[in-house]
């Protein structure tokens, strides 16, 4: 990572503290499109999803989603925003040929929701990043240039989908933080259930804003944004080279000018596509074919309980009341579900199950059950109750961390037997009662006088060559702690 | 004179078996092709269509089913309105050749009702003009005197109407398109109270101030068509319900309404001949029993500015509503070396010259630096204008006063002049910007009886917003007070 990459910079740039705001276009989930009522679905063939109103046909009239809207606020309400009473659409215009009525509607003066703020932490600091504005849009086409071919080709299956814009404050201060703001909104808006947030299939696009200044007080520097980063991974290399860019015009005594820039990730670099002087001019004004709408606040209530707890905390309760470490907190919540998954195993788990632990088994176990089937954790055959039964027979001694590896893989296979029934079954249940166990124990040191003799003179290492041969006479079934109490005894015994 | 039968008597015949609607259609059609060399109402006769849609009427009727309060009558629909796999013009070269691929709201509830449509009547380009003389396809003539425009934009429908090739036809209006063509050509045309009528399916001009309603040989017509047009539209989503009691159950009385003629709507720009015939009208109201009362100047102030109002408002619409035109998706295309020579050669050449203007206009006027003057200037005018109309409908239940302060003028005679005949919206474009709705019903022609050249006059009647039934039941009622319109000449006249 470049200059940009730690807050305090390194080398040649070490004087530019870079200031960083982020524009986030989030792809609601709905079934159809934000003004009419073609599906909004990804990868189906060019053009097949598309009707008289998304591809602009004379006479047509747009009829918002009201889905749309509803999960627009319950984004809103998930970054903290105020929503107003009323909102309205504007049209924002310009020519492209993947806008098929030459403008887009959008909501200029008015958003959906402002206000808001995204707390998440970065580097074991607390950040709060302010979210100026979230506002709801329609997307536009695609255009497609076929290779070696003299012409362009448009498909509008995407035109029309819903957008929710979500405008941060210029609080970030590194490509690192903006990277974990990202995550962080990213995380927040699938637990919130708006959108799947998929930056492969465009469900989560970015435009980054960025400026540099002399120091923490200094006033901004002149910004330029930086359009359509389309990987977390593009975003932190395009900022990291946009910020060396300006670090270096400011090195040499030169002005940043305020542009739009893209970023070719081939080379790394950034470029000018265009400057000030010739941005648009979109001449917003409000949507005529849309009357105003009312968003009643008993409905945004109802919309705020709906509400599932958020994963910034959900982190919390995870650190101090489960005691997890960051980084399996982290982990967990990563997706909704994992943690979701985690909490039933917790739950079902009536003789109380260890956090720790627990949450170690299904960031291996269960995962792995996961990525072997290519099922979501909630659909596995492997239920939290199964779990919880088989973590509680591990957790009784019944059975060794490995055993219980070799149950996992039989809970998914075998969906109607329980863990105990499997455990049986493989024969893998340990022996931990000290009778049955000690008759073992006093055989092995029998066979085994030499070994005995040569312990008690000094060499207390053959402990674990004894304790490996009580296991084997065992079958491999003997609780290995029971099995070492044991061996302390019986040596002990003159 | 004969009585001219109305579409709702005509569509009791057919519905009783009485008459067969192909036999109406071709008759319509025979009518169309005898007058339309003359006149140029129509862009497209499109009988196969009207054809088979009687065809469709008589198997109804024939079966024992009734194909509804319009069964058999021809209809004729202005060349922006959207019916399947029918042309869609637009009065623009941009749309030559286009299908429409769905069928718009007002059609729909036609086609449900039983009409037959027949035709495709011109208009201005995109319904911008007062004379058809903006139509790509060459202007329409007035039927009662060719020399002369029939008004516009929704002329093609007027000249159709006022010929009698059909008893009704759709028009639009943004700034006076429906009234005004009515008026110059001697028939009813009635603008509802915006959001009244879906525009499902009608060409976009300026979004805030399009409707699209009637125009009718008879005022009890235009009422019927109005009844099962109005109505809220899931797909529009600026209609509302509206009250569902039909104009025929309203009371048609004149008796005790307050009807009052602001000064603003009959000042100095107002032709004597048209003056006369309005005050005939206003007699005429006060023997039916109407309180008449004539308004100081000045309660009206501001519709002094309602031209440049409206031409800001309807051209900031308009230039947005006009970028889907741009030979990528549809319509023919004017290639150049790159996607903006495309869009410079497409649409410079293949709009108008009145289009181009309007939409250079209006892109003026939502340009930043320029909104807050010219968009947010406007948008402030027309609340104040709308205000001022509340208020007086708080003391008076109609408005009337004359449709256009002049009768048809000659072709040619304003065209070169863009603000002479942006005039013609004077008194016509104020009831757009407030929403509400209006009529215009013929009274009377210019001059004496016996005298040559003699022009119809037509009566503006506006109610409050929401009152389209009260409007439509004064208009009836002064047809009936009045008895049947002066027809033009030929009119309702078949082949020679």
């Amino acid at each position: 990572m470049s200059a940009a990459g730690s807050t305090a910079g390194r080398a040649g740039a070490t004087r530019w503290e870079p200031v960083i705001g982020l524009e986030v276009h989030v792809q609601l989930a709905t079934a159809s499109k934000l003004f009419c009522r073609c599906e909004a679905r990804f990868g189906a063939p060019p053009n097949s999803l598309v009707c008289p109103v998304c591809t602009g046909q004379p006479g047509t009239l747009p009829v918002l989603n009201g889905e749309a809207l509803r999960l627009g606020v319950l984004a809103g309400l998930a970054l903290q925003c105020r929503i107003d009473a009323v909102t309205k659409f504007d049209r924002k215009n310009y020519f492209y040929p993947d806008l098929p009525k030459g403008y887009q509607i959008s909501q200029f003066d008015q958003p959906l929701c402002r206000n808001g703020v995204l707390e998440f932490d970065h580097e074991g600091v607390r950040r709060r990043v302010h979210v100026v504005r979230a506002h709801l849009e329609e997307d536009s086409g695609k255009i497609i240039h076929p290779e070696g071919m003299e012409l362009s080709l448009v498909d509008l299956n995407r035109a029309g989908t819903p957008l929710l814009e979500i405008v941060s404050g210029p609080d970030l201060r590194s490509t690192g933080e903006a990277s974990a703001y990202l995550q962080a909104l990213r995380r927040t808006l699938r637990y919130a259930g708006v959108s799947e947030c998929d930056m492969e299939k465009g469900s989560f696009r970015c435009d980054a804003n960025l400026s540099l200044r002399a120091g923490p007080d200094a006033p901004f520097g002149t910004r330029t944004e930086i359009k359509n980063l389309n990987s977390f991974r593009f975003v932190a290399a395009a900022l990291a080279a946009e910020a060396e860019r300006q670090a270096a015009l400011l090195d040499r005594g030169e002005r940043v000018v305020q542009s739009t820039m893209a970023f070719d990730p081939q080379s790394g670099r950034t470029a000018v596509m265009r400057t000030k002087e010739d941005a648009h001019d979109y001449r917003y004004f409000p949507e005529p074919d849309l009357p105003r709408f009312l968003v009643p606040a008993a409905w945004v209530d109802g919309l705020r309980r709906e509400l599932p707890e958020l994963p910034d905390a959900r982190r919390a309760r995870f650190l101090s009341e489960l005691g997890l470490a960051p980084r399996e907190a982290d982990a967990l919540l990563g997706e909704r579900v994992l943690a979701d998954y985690f909490e039933a195993v917790l739950a079902a788990g009536a003789t109380g199950l260890d956090p720790t632990s627990t949450a170690g088994w299904v960031l291996t176990e269960v995962l792995r059950l996961s990525n072997e089937r290519r099922l979501p954790v909630n659909q596995l055959a492997t239920t939290p109750g199964r779990l919880a039964g088989l973590l509680a027979m591990v957790g009784a001694g019944e059975l060794s961390v490995q055993a219980a590896r070799h149950v996992v893989s039989a809970l998914e296979e075998q969906p109607r037997r329980a863990a105990r029934e499997l455990a049986q079954a493989l024969d893998l249940v340990q022996v931990s009662d000290s009778g049955a166990l000690e008759a073992v124990v006093r055989e092995v040191l029998a066979r085994e006088a030499d070994m005995v003799a040569r312990y008690r003179s000094g060499k207390t290492g053959l402990l674990h060559a004894l304790l490996g041969s009580v296991m084997k006479a065992s079958g491999g079934k003997a609780n290995p702690n029971t099995v070492r109490e044991l061996l302390a005894k019986v040596l002990a015994e003159a | 004179m004969s009585a001219t039968p109305t579409a709702a008597s005509l569509a009791a015949e057919v519905r009783a078996g009485r008459q067969d609607p192909v036999a109406l259609a071709e008759a319509a059609l025979a009518r169309l092709r005898a007058r339309n060399p003359a006149l140029h109402a129509y862009l497209d006769e499109d009988a196969a269509f009207a054809l088979e849609r009687a065809a469709h009427v008589a198997g109804l009727v024939a079966a024992g089913k009734d194909p509804g309060r319009l069964a058999g009558v021809p209809v004729s629909l202005k060349d922006n309105i959207a019916v399947t796999g029918r042309t869609l013009t637009a009065g623009s070269r941009i749309l030559q050749g286009y299908r429409a691929p769905y069928t718009s709201h007002v059609a729909e509830r036609l086609l449900a009702e039983g009409a037959v449509l027949v035709g495709r009547t011109n208009l201005d380009e995109f319904a911008m003009g007062a004379s058809t003389e903006n139509s790509a396809y060459g202007p329409s003539r007035n039927p009662w005197d060719e020399s002369r425009v029939p008004g516009g934009s929704s002329g093609g429908s007027a000249s159709a109407v006022g010929a009698g090739i059909v008893t009704l036809a759709l028009g639009s209006e943004t700034g006076g398109s429906i009234r005004q063509p009515a008026a110059l050509c001697g028939v009813t045309g009635f603008k509802p109270t915006y959001g009244a009528v879906s525009r499902h399916g009608l060409v976009a001009f300026g979004s805030s101030l399009d409707v699209i309603g009637p125009i009718a040989a008879h005022a009890s017509d235009a009422a019927l068509v109005h009844d099962i047009l109005a109505g809220h539209d899931p797909r529009d989503a600026t209609t509302w319900p509206g009250p569902r009691t039909p104009v025929s159950a309203a009371p048609t009385s004149l008796a005790g309404l307050r009807v009052a003629i602001p000064a603003e709507f009959i000042d100095g720009n107002v032709d004597a001949g048209v003056r006369e015939r309005i005050e005939d009208a206003l007699e005429l109201l006060a023997r039916a029993g109407a309180r008449v009362t004539r308004l100081p100047p000045g309660l009206l102030a501001h519709m002094s500015h309602s031209i440049p109002v409206y031409y800001i408002v309807a051209s900031s619409e308009a230039c947005s509503n006009l970028a889907r035109f741009d030979g990528i998706r549809y319509g023919p295309r004017e290639s150049g070396d790159d996607l903006l020579a495309t869009y410079e050669r497409t649409r410079g050449r293949l709009f108008g010259p009145e289009v181009r203007r309007r939409i250079m206009l209006g892109t003026f006027a939502l340009s930043s630096g320029y909104h807050d003057a010219w968009y947010k200037k406007a948008l402030a005018v027309r609340r104040l204008i709308q205000k001022e109309f509340l208020a007086l409908f708080e003391q008076h239940d109609l408005l009337v006063g004359p449709t256009s302060p002049f009768p048809a003028f000659p072709l040619g005679e304003r065209a070169s002049d863009p603000y002479a005949m942006y005039l013609c919206d004077l008194l016509t474009a104020p009831a757009c910007l407030a929403g509400l709705p209006s009529v215009s019903v013929p009274c009377g022609l210019t001059g004496r009886a016996g005298e040559p050249g003699r022009l119809p006059v037509g009566l503006q009647i506006c109610g409050r917003a929401g009152d389209d039934h009260g409007v439509l039941a004064a208009a009836v009622a002064f047809e009936a007070a009045r008895g049947e319109p002066e027809r033009a000449p030929h009119f309702g006249g078949g082949p020679p």
